[in-house]
């Protein structure tokens, strides 16, 4: 394949100057967000003290692991990380299906006491977290399910906030859509997996990130509800890092590297799969 | 912090509950008969008990040690099971939880602060009476009077210390040198220390003083001033106390001294948690650093300059003046079955008693609860090497047993706190003057005091 020895050259423009005021100032506001995020990763790195003595730009010759040694040793943490890992799943899983279910019903189906069902679920929204952590933690000792994963999850199958993020979407949809797949006949669960969720793509997606945040974040509930460290999520494990009386700061922030780095590659994965979503929504 | 907000939040919302329960059972220690040995002697194969506490990082994987011994010792007759349940308000929140749902632990490893708030909930038998009652463990007149007095109420031994910290005046002395300062100077009181600080910032331009933004530092100078942090007489002759005195008399001196540093340009700003005061200590930017002495380990591994352990500056007459102890004590669960109640009296006797406290302090940086401690050769050639540990044991044994040493015991004290480092980060910032900042510090924790009063049903 040759090239042709046309001159078709590039003509390239200046960048207009409102495109150039535009990345500096998102640059700018990306630093500021961005710093303190970039010191705790490089203190991780760095014996205590160091980013004081030295300034932020690293000094490679005194880079580190020690500290996500002991942050790493000091609790089961693969056994931790798998905890988390599966209550992130069970979770994430099962608000998608409770989610996806409620919104369905909400929208589509015409049936009398729709509009308060969907008040109903919105006032959840409004009770503090705080109240319910209690009554959960009775109901589910008595259930005898303490210090278990099964037990970490289960007040937690359903979330309002995704059934309200989906209700939101499905109600956006051209009503003819769904329509012409009941005409094709399509059942009411074929119809929502099949139709109904792909065409709504962005809006699962942030339900999905919503959920998974969430359930790996979580750190009171799981605490409460679990006695031993080998059933506990790696967020109550890392808890056990920050002393007051015999702090070792960089040990502490290793330990928030540590749990950290899932949840960024959760949003920069699911973010990339967001756009699609958002363009292929677009072009239709 | 959001963790501790949804903590606190819990355990007031528990508060209210128990408030109803604590009043009508009549379970609490005081009125029946603690168990003796007999209660274990007869007990049918391995007792099982529960202990719970909040000790983080490498001084939990020590207690960890302590109990393993205490098993090993007790094999086919008692077993640990032991469980880190979250630090501070996380673990008071847990253990309010299980009281309600009767899964109380047997033993309760809980912070300084919570001392009256165990107090009040009543579902723990005072170690007066376990000691009165089993003459062969622990004799509370082994304890150190600075920490024993802590966690007594109403004359009354409440709980067995564990774990003692006490603050200190870190200095870095090759700072203080390169200002002209020489070793021999006095640092003893506040005033001292704070024209030293001043000299060390004109003379080298590096900052003279920080400290963690942490109310237990304020409790301090209030304490070395010869104030009562909270009043009547910190809640320890009978009466609740309705207020704090930060704003008034000497209290309210010392804090304005140390405020000054701050808005001079003296002083550098810390952080609640203390990561940036130990940061900057150990990056030898600062002169002065009032830190816990259980960072002694951590400071000896990180500065890398010459640097000691002064006792804690006083503002106030010697026989009242002195810092207050931090750390954590032991409480019995008076729910539990006799024979673990016994079982749980002797695995605090074994945590308290000399030999452990020996192990315990030398390996964390605490300081022995045990007299019996200082008496044996290896820990006194212990302290020999260690000057800064010599610092510490010195400190809370000169410290004279009075009321405003003792500290002061409710169960709103981390509410308290909280508020009152509120007010005065605006003050060292510069927001708000620091007479403002104090008595908006004074009245919110006047509420607190009364919320928490009307929780508890009285």
């Amino acid at each position: 394949m040759s090239a042709p020895n046309t001159s078709i050259r590039r003509k390239t423009r200046a960048p207009r100057p409102g495109t150039v005021v535009r990345f500096i100032v998102v640059i700018a506001i990306a630093a500021i967000v961005f710093l303190p995020v970039y010191v705790s990763f490089l203190s991780a790195f760095m014996p205590n003290g160091e980013i004081v003595r030295n300034g932020i730009w690293p000094n490679v010759t005194r880079f580190t692991m020690t500290n996500f040694i002991k942050a790493a040793t000091s609790t089961p943490l693969p056994q931790q990380y798998l905890v988390s890992i599966a209550v992130v799943t069970l979770q994430t899983i099962a608000q998608m299906i409770t989610g996806a279910l409620a919104a369905y019903a909400l929208v589509f189906p015409r049936w009398r006491g729709r509009g308060m069902a969907f008040i109903l679920v919105l006032i959840t929204l409004a009770i503090p977290g705080e109240s319910i952590v209690i009554p959960n933690y009775e109901l589910v000792s008595q259930i005898g399910l303490r210090n278990t994963i099964l037990g970490v999850v289960i007040p937690y199958l359903a979330a309002g906030y995704p059934i309200f993020l989906l209700r939101q979407a499905f109600a956006a949809i051209p009503s003819e859509i769904w329509e012409a797949s009941r005409l094709d006949g399509a059942g009411d669960l074929r119809a929502l997996f099949a139709i109904i969720m792909p065409a709504c793509r962005p809006q699962v997606t942030t339900a999905i990130i919503w959920s998974a945040l969430a359930a790996w974040n979580g750190y009171f509930w799981p605490l409460l509800i679990t006695d031993t460290d080998a059933a506990r999520t790696v967020q109550v494990g890392i808890a056990q890092l920050p002393s007051s009386d015999a702090t070792n700061p960089a040990v502490v922030f290793a330990g928030v590297v540590l749990v950290v780095i899932p949840t960024m590659v959760l949003v920069i994965a699911a973010q990339r799969f967001l756009v699609n979503g958002l363009a292929r929504g677009v072009l239709r | 912090m959001k963790k501790n907000v949804l903590s606190i939040a819990a355990t007031a919302v528990l508060l209210s509950g128990l408030a109803a329960c604590s009043s009508t059972t009549s379970t609490s220690g005081s009125t029946s008969e603690a168990p003796g040995p007999d209660a274990l002697k007869n007990a049918k194969g391995v007792t099982t008990i529960t202990l719970w506490h909040g000790i983080t990082g490498s001084n939990g994987d020590q207690l960890q040690k302590l109990i393993d011994q205490f098993n090993d010792n007790n094999k086919g007759k008692i077993r640990v099971t032991s469980t880190f349940q979250g630090a501070y308000a996380d673990l008071l929140a847990k253990y309010t939880a299980s009281l309600r749902s009767k899964s109380a632990p047997t033993v309760m490893i809980a912070g300084d602060v919570a001392t009256g708030y165990m107090t009040d909930v009543k579902q723990s038998i005072p170690a007066a009476d376990m000691a009165r009652a089993n003459p062969g463990d622990l004799k509370l007149d082994d304890l150190v009077p600075a920490a024993s007095s802590y966690y007594a109420v109403n004359g009354v031994q409440q709980a067995v210390p564990f774990n003692v910290s006490t603050p200190m005046l870190w200095v870095n002395r090759d700072l203080l040198r390169q200002a002209g300062i020489p070793d021999s100077a006095p640092l003893k009181t506040l005033d001292q220390v704070v024209s030293a600080a001043k000299t060390v910032y004109t003379k080298t331009g590096v900052n003279g003083f920080t400290m963690p933004d942490d109310d237990w530092y304020i409790e301090q100078l209030t304490s070395s001033s010869g104030e009562n942090f909270c009043t009547p007489d910190n809640g320890r002759k009978g009466k609740a106390p309705t207020g704090i005195a930060i704003n008034r008399g000497t209290a309210k001196e010392a804090i304005n001294k140390i405020a000054d540093l701050y808005t001079s340009g003296v002083a550098v700003d810390g952080d609640p948690q203390g990561n940036a005061a130990y940061d900057i200590f150990v990056a030898g930017k600062v002169a002065f650093d009032f830190y816990s002495s259980g960072v002694n380990s951590g400071f000896k591994s990180d500065a890398k300059f010459d640097f000691q352990a002064l006792p804690f500056p006083t503002n106030g007459p010697k026989a009242s003046s002195g810092p207050i102890i931090g750390g954590s004590s032991l409480w019995l669960s008076s729910t539990a079955k006799p024979a673990a109640q016994v079982a749980g009296w002797k695995l605090e006797s074994f945590l308290a008693s000399a030999k452990s406290q020996e192990q315990f302090s030398q390996a964390t940086g605490y300081i022995p609860v045990n007299k019996k401690t200082l008496e044996s050769s290896s820990e006194k050639k212990f302290l020999a090497a260690d000057k800064n540990a010599q610092a510490f044991v010195d400190q809370v044994t000169n410290t004279p047993a009075v009321t405003q040493t003792a500290g002061c015991v409710t169960g709103a004290m981390t509410t308290i706190r909280t508020g009152n480092i509120n007010q005065l980060q605006a003050a060292f910032a510069g927001q708000k003057s620091v007479d403002e900042a104090l008595n908006q510090a004074a009245s919110d924790a006047k509420t607190a005091l009364q919320q928490y009063k009307s929780q508890l049903g009285n």
